[in-house]
């Protein structure tokens, strides 16, 4: 291990074995299923208030494609998207409180970021005091971080936090939770939080695979 | 207008109460029609009969059909009214949700990893607007044609077929398909035909009507709803 550096108040130390880093960046392209439905019951916090929606997902990762069906807690659809990276981009919505560029800057960044995510092109990996291993990438002004938690029986790694950072400073953040069941392969509860665009999710899941 | 279109397409959707067992809407027998002439004084009948309920307490199955899933979303939860207007929606699985209304007062619980959360609404009017027209499903007041074309239809039990006439509630619902039940007073199951062939069913079972209900199970005060024992 090479000596350390300092990212917040954690200790961070650089490790450079490199079939464990490849390992650990090439994990996320089998975080889940290559092609899965969920619902989100999702309460999103906006301006200090809350609104609660219920999320229809599909997702097909090999194709990069993600539909949505996003609906009032009470029923009716709210606004829909079929996405599939680099090729489509539809999002009807019918409620005219809501607005395309920040479903696009909000939810599709948030859905994209959850289950299309890619291995880094050039991460570093570094050790924290608590075990954690943490996978990092300097993209422009934004550090990404993948926070892997080291899990038992057996010993393995499973992703804990997404963290974007601006100037030192967590801009996004999203926490996976995974329940109390240690074998739980996929997270039970997802918690994002936007600084900059002021807004906080509290996800409950049910996949059906 | 939009706004009222979207609070009444949401009033209809929370509309979902009070009664009986499922039937299915179409059994064998093709449905007729009632006349023009006949609706109105039908209408006026099931209004009468409604308005004989002062507590409904009702389990509810709901089934969602969403066109980019194989499988129907099943949730399953409660309904209690007491008349005029403390009405509690509650959701247990596979998410617990509760929705009280206390008069003029609206409180919102989610449960999320293992605890409930007392909600600040961010849209608390357009929930006591819903108030006032559940209010009205509950006395049988299905007639609004301001807001939508109304049809009757007579198989086994009595069906009535809402269709919105607003550009901006089409945009939610193509229609609501009513079922009553043989007394016809009270509803049996609601079928909300949404775009896309999206479309939610709504089944109402093991219902309850004008039994004693505490006004305790509708306060909102505390930081979790009031338990409910079961029936």
């Amino acid at each position: 291990m090479d000596a350390g550096c300092s990212l917040h108040k954690t200790q961070y130390i650089q490790i450079t074995h490199q079939k464990l880093k490849n390992d650990i960046n090439k994990s996320i392209t089998s975080l889940y299923p290559d092609r899965f439905k969920a619902l989100h019951r999702v309460i999103l916090t906006l301006s200090g208030k809350n609104y609660v929606l219920d999320g229809y997902l599909f997702i097909d990762r090999p194709n990069r494609e993600i539909k949505l069906i996003a609906q009032n807690d009470l029923g009716g659809i709210i606004f829909d998207i079929h996405f599939i990276k680099n090729i489509k981009k539809t999002i009807n919505i019918n409620a005219n409180m809501l607005k395309k560029n920040w479903l696009e800057k909000s939810v599709l960044r948030d859905l994209e970021t959850l289950y299309l995510k890619e291995p880094f092109p050039s991460p570093t990996l570094f050790s924290d005091e608590h075990g954690n291993l943490i996978l990092s990438e300097k993209q422009g002004q934004i550090t990404q971080e993948l926070i892997y938690k080291q899990i038992n029986r057996p010993i393995k790694y499973r992703l804990n936090k997404i963290r974007y950072l601006k100037n030192k400073k967590s801009i996004y953040t999203v926490n996976l939770e995974y329940g109390t069941n240690p074998d739980n392969l996929y997270p039970e509860q997802i918690l994002i939080n936007d600084a900059k665009m002021k807004y906080n999710l509290q996800i409950t899941i049910r996949y059906f695979m | 207008m939009t706004y009222r279109i979207t609070t009444i397409f949401l009033v209809l959707m929370a509309s979902i109460s009070f009664a009986a067992a499922f039937a299915p809407l179409f059994a064998i027998e093709q449905p007729k029609p009632i006349p023009d002439d006949q609706l109105n004084q039908l209408l006026q009948n099931v209004e009468k009969n409604f308005s004989k309920i002062k507590t409904l307490r009702t389990l509810l199955t709901q089934e969602k059909n969403i066109a980019i899933f194989s499988e129907t979303v099943i949730s399953k939860g409660f309904c209690i009214f007491k008349s005029p207007d403390k009405l509690r929606l509650e959701f247990t699985t596979p998410f617990k949700s509760s929705l009280i209304i206390n008069d003029d007062q609206i409180f919102k619980y989610e449960f999320f990893n293992g605890n409930w959360q007392k909600l600040d609404t961010g849209n608390k009017e357009m929930m006591l607007l819903i108030m006032e027209n559940i209010t009205s499903w509950l006395q049988g007041r299905f007639k609004d044609p301001g807001l939508y074309e109304i049809r009757a239809l007579k198989n086994k039990n009595m069906t009535f077929l809402l269709f919105p006439k607003a550009r901006e509630f089409k945009k939610f619902i193509n229609s609501f398909e009513l079922g009553l039940n043989p007394e016809m007073n009270g509803l049996e199951y609601i079928i909300i035909n949404e775009t896309k062939n999206n479309y939610t069913t709504i089944r109402f079972h093991n219902d309850e009507v004008n039994k004693e209900i505490p006004d305790i199970i509708f306060k909102g005060t505390n930081d979790k709803p009031h338990p409910v024992s079961p029936w």
